[in-house]
């Protein structure tokens, strides 16, 4: 039985999974515009995958996954998880405002719901997630 | 809605569940003292190549859809995951991770309309 909880988990751990969801909505965004533009300009998957700013978008994902796995050993998993559904509120905006998206009010309920579902798992799942 | 696009979601996810699976078993052994024995972990190269197909599946998915309906729909890999980890992990999956998982499986068919 784990006393972390006790503990607490420290404010800048909080703000790195905040970073985090920053650099993963960046990267989504670069992703979906690298995409469409090898598609725009009839470009092969093989030059896609050579292209610097998609490389970018991964790269940033990888600095992403550091920071998440430093944030979480110094803070516990219950309080840093749901923060990582920012990241679905930052590619929405992205999506309407970068990428031109229209999204219905069904869209949006969807999207409300897997963020509700992502953050339960995260912050009640523990208690039963024995290995 | 797609139902090729919808299936293909599904395979891309659930190859990429599978690389987590790998990652995680592979995990066990990851060592940086012994980085010899940790490069020759087969399920952590296996997790890691399924990963890498998973990503690229995903950008094949985005050349189709929308980035706002996409990355959401990214998320049903807990579904699969959770099944994944009770059968092969014996992890416990209790009414809190259920209750999770039933509201990503609504939130998923609720984006899937549209697609």
């Amino acid at each position: 039985m784990s006393k972390r909880a006790h503990k607490g988990t420290p404010l800048w751990a909080m703000w790195l999974i905040v970073v985090c969801t920053f650099l993963i909505a960046a990267g989504q965004t670069l992703m979906k515009l690298r995409v469409t533009h090898a598609a725009t300009t009839g470009a092969t998957w093989a030059a896609l995958f050579i292209d610097p700013l998609l490389l970018l978008a991964f790269f940033l994902y990888a600095v992403a996954a550091v920071l998440m796995v430093l944030a979480l050993k110094h803070g516990e998993l219950s309080v840093l998880y749901p923060i990582v559904s920012l990241g679905f509120i930052w590619v929405t905006l992205t999506s309407i405002i970068l990428l031109n998206e229209q999204l219905t009010m069904l869209d949006l309920g969807g999207i409300v719901c897997i963020m509700a579902g992502v953050s339960v798992i995260g912050h009640k799942g523990r208690n039963g997630g024995r290995r | 809605m797609n139902l090729f696009l919808l299936l293909v979601f599904v395979v891309s996810t659930w190859i990429g569940s599978f690389g987590a699976l790998f990652l995680k078993r592979g995990a066990a052994r990851f060592d940086l003292a012994h980085l010899g024995r940790t490069l020759a972990t087969g399920a952590l190269w296996l997790g890691g190549a399924l990963y890498l197909v998973g990503i690229a599946v995903y950008l094949y998915l985005l050349k189709f859809l929308p980035l706002s309906i996409a990355y959401p729909l990214t998320s049903m890999s807990y579904i699969w995951i959770a099944f994944l980890s009770r059968r092969y992990l014996n992890e416990e999956i209790d009414a809190w991770r259920w209750t999770g998982i039933g509201l990503i499986i609504a939130g998923t068919v609720l984006l899937s309309i549209k697609m």
